[in-house]
């Protein structure tokens, strides 16, 4: 009874709280240099419109899961969510987003205009490329490589335009250099090594799923190129790298102790502060290397989307509308060095003063590809994580990592919801 | 001297003490690691070789983490579910214990139903974590208080039930007697005898009921988003996807490390008692 | 009196378990209850999931080593400071050893995990750190599959070994000192005395902390969360971790609905030892303060 009693009343004081939060919208952001941006542009939003911005939180282990959960509630604890765009198709094809095309009907327009990326603006819609919108890209993040210029400049090489010349040009450098390493992977399993492992695959010739969605993995060039990546490429990358994050690998290119890396452009700023890196100047942000195909980068944009369950879309739109608008993404730009979305943001002039970097990425996020749009992609990465990153520690050997990646891939394909 | 021990070498003695005092560094160091990072500048957190003794010292953490980050509020949730989920499971457990250690069941039911709720203990949390989000999801309960004090207070209700039920055994009955031909109540004699004389094991057990509580992590995890955050499941967040804010981290994790180490030596003495379960007495 | 804790325990026993009963023949995703019915195939996926087995087998492993390291750590300090009892002073410093001893065990697991991770980071962790003065490392403890299963027991012998202490100088204390008197006069060597009379006496005791520190392991989730996320590969995956993520990271509800109950089953089986030594010692309490 008491028990019942203490549900009760503890429950009616949280629907309480819920009906007097209803007025404000609720945007849920991963933690992190994204999730700031959004946070500042709300702050100004707010002064601008007078809507009031309720900012949830969310380590980005922990948002996907939030997120999904919360827009599969009802009403949803969000209004806008901001979404990894690979976690995009399981949140479309649920039909958890709202469709945004009425939204834009009613301003007279058929869809986000042509300044956006193409690359990104793709993202949104479901199917990719063609079905319904969903979402809008708020941070245009692809993978960039990240070098110093300085050292291989001081023994006569350019930027390596293979993975095979990365191999080449660290060891050359790490037998004059020995306090340097030449690569450091993301290993750590999970989303971090999928990620890190993808353009190798990519530049190899290997690929995960065909255009129909059939899995391919298991390949003599996706074989080759794991055998590159556990062996040659591993060989020049710090002790350790088994476990390391974007953190690791960035602190070590900070500490000036590591030459290349492959790393998302929202480092950039803090590569070019001086209080956080012992390298600003010597850095050079370029595309990805190649191999027996031309590098291309991973995209990895963040989209924002508004919760199909909320109780003020129309204002969720406003918002997000304009948060992906020129103006705002030029500030966004400017104030925390997100990569925008927009091609006319990449060409502004004091932004390519700030960003010398600006035309490569612009460039790198033109020809990067996304990871398989499927609404399975979640569980295909977590599974081919755990696989891609016992190749990596030699538990077992690159053959029999895909070939169990594939089998468990094919299976996750099949298996029924 | 202790005949146990007496025969003994001064070698004996002596290497058994340095035995002692490096254990006892042992056990210190990582706690001394927490509180040096949460003061040290993130430029001194990680660095090769390692900084022992910083120079510069900063609260930035702590404010990062406290002021920017509002972990004030989980701090305050953390205590909140543990302080009351701990009066619940003390409450209701007593009475339990107290109706399992005086009256009589029919037949062999009283061992047996002592031993059903002893083994709901042993069931693994994680396995009762999916039917119980669907329970709390289905009955709109998820983040919120609610749903983590009621769950952390049967969580210990075992616990609770069970030592109880072996203090008010301890205590004989004829007390309560004595005060009921004094014109007592059943009640009354049970609040004014028997809850007295069982009172220091009661505050014990409702301190290891706080501890577990405080620091419980999957369920919190679990089944809250934003309001209903508590302080373990703030501080595992500080791992972003690009930086570990470790200093953040430190900082939260040695805040969190107070109420229970407060907790956790005014129960002192108990402590053994409580963590067997009643099997060994301290 | 009974009603409501017996109420609220069946609620998360019980109900628990006839929800997981359903559910193990069910496909279903975390955002909705509705799943289609697929039979056994839950069972036949578990006797072909090597991730699953190897998850089984690391729990098993960082369970019986890291509770073996914790009992004779926790017993060789518990000797240590029964044999140095005696003056006044002496009690005063097991009082302040013993206060030392309780931290570690109280923290919240998270806050020492985070210590951890922080102190065997390969490159700037402390501990790498140490070791470099004596031209040792770097020790890759967390990247490397065997050494990230060392490095967890270690954290966790860390945090509990002070349980056995404790529970074992509680043991200790309770010894009846008419058996030492006697094997003294027989001069009997302190070798001996541990071994004849120490150990079988201390027996019970000691298979109580043994059993709780093995549930206790075979629950373990906070560390790994923080320390290691299973990683790398599945080196240090244990079941609580397996069920979290086939849960709440892949959203395959009903297989980790079913191995929860195969999970559950195991458990079982250990918690009925549990009750069965602590049925024996409730056996032995005299009857009669029972009205």
């Amino acid at each position: 009874m008491k028990l019942a009693a203490l549900f009760l009343t503890t429950s009616l004081v949280a629907a309480a709280q819920n009906l007097s939060a209803a007025r404000a919208l609720t945007v849920a952001i991963n933690a992190g240099v994204e999730g700031d941006g959004l946070k500042a542009a709300a702050a100004r939003y707010q002064k601008l419109t007078g809507t009031e911005i309720q900012i949830s939180e969310f380590p980005y282990n922990n948002l996907y899961s939030k997120i999904l959960l919360g827009l599969s509630g009802s009403p949803s604890p969000f209004d806008v969510v901001m979404i990894d765009d690979p976690w995009f198709p399981k949140l479309a094809e649920q039909y958890l987003l709202e469709d945004l095309t009425p939204y834009y009907k009613q301003k007279k327009l058929d869809g986000p205009d042509s300044d956006f990326v193409p690359a990104s603006r793709a993202l949104g819609r479901f199917p990719y490329g063609k079905g319904r919108l969903h979402a809008l890209p708020f941070v245009g993040n692809c993978k960039m490589f990240f070098y110093r210029k300085d050292i291989l400049k001081k023994y006569g090489f350019d930027a390596p335009k293979t993975w095979f010349e990365v191999v080449d040009f660290s060891k050359k450098i790490m037998a004059k250099e020995p306090s340097l390493y030449g690569y450091a992977m993301r290993g750590e399993k999970g989303n971090p090594i999928v990620v890190n492992f993808l353009p190798v695959l990519w530049a190899f010739g290997g690929d995960l799923l065909d255009q129909d969605g059939k899995i391919v993995l298991n390949s003599a060039q996706a074989i080759e190129a794991l055998k590159f990546y556990v062996g040659p490429l591993k060989s020049v990358a710090p002790k350790g790298v088994e476990n390391f994050n974007a953190d690791q690998v960035a602190s070590l290119q900070l500490q000036g102790q590591l030459l290349m890396a492959t790393n998302w452009p929202a480092w950039i700023a803090t590569f070019n502060d001086p209080n956080q890196s012992k390298v600003v100047g010597k850095m050079e942000f370029g595309s990805l290397p190649g191999a027996q195909k031309p590098g291309r980068s991973v995209i990895g944009n963040w989209l924002v989307g508004v919760a199909r369950n909320s109780d003020q879309k129309a204002r969720a739109f406003e918002f997000i509308h304009w948060l992906t608008g020129k103006e705002e993404q030029r500030i966004n730009a400017l104030e925390t060095g997100n990569p925008p979305t927009r091609v006319s943001v990449y060409n502004d002039k004091e932004l390519l003063r700030k960003n010398p970097h600006y035309p490569a990425q612009l460039k790198a996020l033109s020809s990067s590809k996304p990871r398989p749009r499927t609404p399975r992609w979640m569980e295909i990465e977590n599974v081919l994580g755990i696989h891609l990153s016992q190749a990596l520690i030699g538990q077992v050997t690159p053959e029999q990592a895909l070939g169990a990646a594939e089998v468990a891939i094919s299976q996750i394909l099949t298996r029924g919801r | 001297m202790n005949p146990k021990t007496s025969g003994r070498s001064f070698i004996w003695r002596a290497a058994s003490l340095a035995l002692l005092a490096a254990a006892i560094l042992a056990v210190c160091f990582p706690l001394y690691w927490l509180l040096i990072t949460s003061v040290k500048f993130r430029a001194d957190q990680m660095t090769f070789p390692p900084v022992w003794i910083p120079a510069r010292w900063t609260l930035g953490s702590f404010h990062e983490a406290f002021v920017v980050k509002g972990f004030g509020a989980y701090f305050v949730n953390s205590l909140v579910y543990a302080g009351c989920s701990t009066f619940l499971s003390v409450a209701l457990g007593s009475l339990a214990g107290y109706s399992l250690a005086r009256f009589k069941f029919p037949g062999q039911l009283e061992p047996k139903i002592s031993f059903w709720i002893l083994s709901t203990r042993m069931f693994p949390p994680v396995v009762s974590l999916i039917p119980l989000y669907f329970l709390i999801r289905k009955i709109n309960l998820l983040d919120t208080p609610a749903a983590l004090i009621a769950l952390y207070a049967v969580f210990n209700l075992p616990f609770v039930v069970w030592m109880t039920r072996s203090f008010f055994k301890e205590i004989p009955v004829d007390l309560e007697e004595a005060a009921m031909v004094d014109g007592l109540t059943r009640f009354q004699a049970f609040g004014r005898v028997t809850l007295r004389l069982a009172a220091p094991g009661l505050a014990a057990t409702a301190i290891l009921c706080f501890i577990a509580s405080f620091n419980e992590f999957i369920f919190a995890l679990t089944l809250t988003t934003l309001k209903a955050v508590t302080l373990p499941v703030g501080i595992a967040g500080f791992v972003t996807q690009y930086k570990v804010m470790w200093g953040e981290m430190a900082a939260a994790g040695l805040v969190a490390a107070v109420p229970v180490v407060v907790f956790s030596l005014l129960a002192g003495r108990h402590m053994v008692k409580g963590l067997t379960m009643g099997a060994v007495k301290g | 009196m009974l009603v409501p804790s017996l109420a609220g325990l069946f609620v998360v026993s019980v109900y628990p378990t006839l929800f997981l009963l359903r559910s193990c023949f069910y496909q279903m995703d975390l955002t909705g209850l509705e799943g289609s019915f697929v039979g056994l195939d839950h069972f036949r996926r578990i006797a072909s999931d090597a991730l699953l087995w190897k998850a089984l087998a690391n729990t098993a492993v960082i369970t019986a080593i890291a509770v073996s390291l914790e009992l004779v750590l926790g017993l060789g300090a518990a000797l240590a400071v029964h044999g140095s009892t005696g003056s006044p002073r002496a009690s005063l410093g097991k009082t302040m050893f013993r206060n030392i001893l309780i931290m570690p065990m109280v923290l919240p697991p998270i806050a020492v995990a985070i210590v951890w991770r922080l102190m065997y980071d390969t490159n700037y962790g402390v501990i790498n750190g140490f070791l470099s003065y004596f031209g040792l490392g770097p020790v890759p403890w967390l990247s490397d599959p065997a050494l990230a299963v060392v490095s967890l027991i270690l954290t966790d012998a860390w945090q509990w070994t002070p349980f056995m202490f404790l529970v074992l100088l509680a043991g200790l204390t309770a010894l009846p000192e008419e058996p030492y008197e006697a094997a003294m006069i027989d001069g009997a060597s302190a070798w001996q005395q541990f071994r004849d009379l120490t150990l079988p006496l201390l027996r019970p005791v000691i298979l109580v902390a043994v059993l709780i520190r093995m549930m206790d392991c075979l629950r373990l989730f906070d560390t790994v969360y923080v320390l290691t996320r299973g990683g790398p590969g599945n080196a240090t995956e244990t079941i609580s971790y397996f069920i979290y993520r086939t849960a709440y990271e892949n959203f395959d509800l009903g297989y980790a609905a079913a191995v929860s109950f195969l999970t559950l089953f195991l458990t079982l089986f250990l918690s009925k030892l549990f009750l069965m030594i602590l049925g024996i010692k409730e056996r032995r309490e005299p009857e009669d303060v029972r009205p």
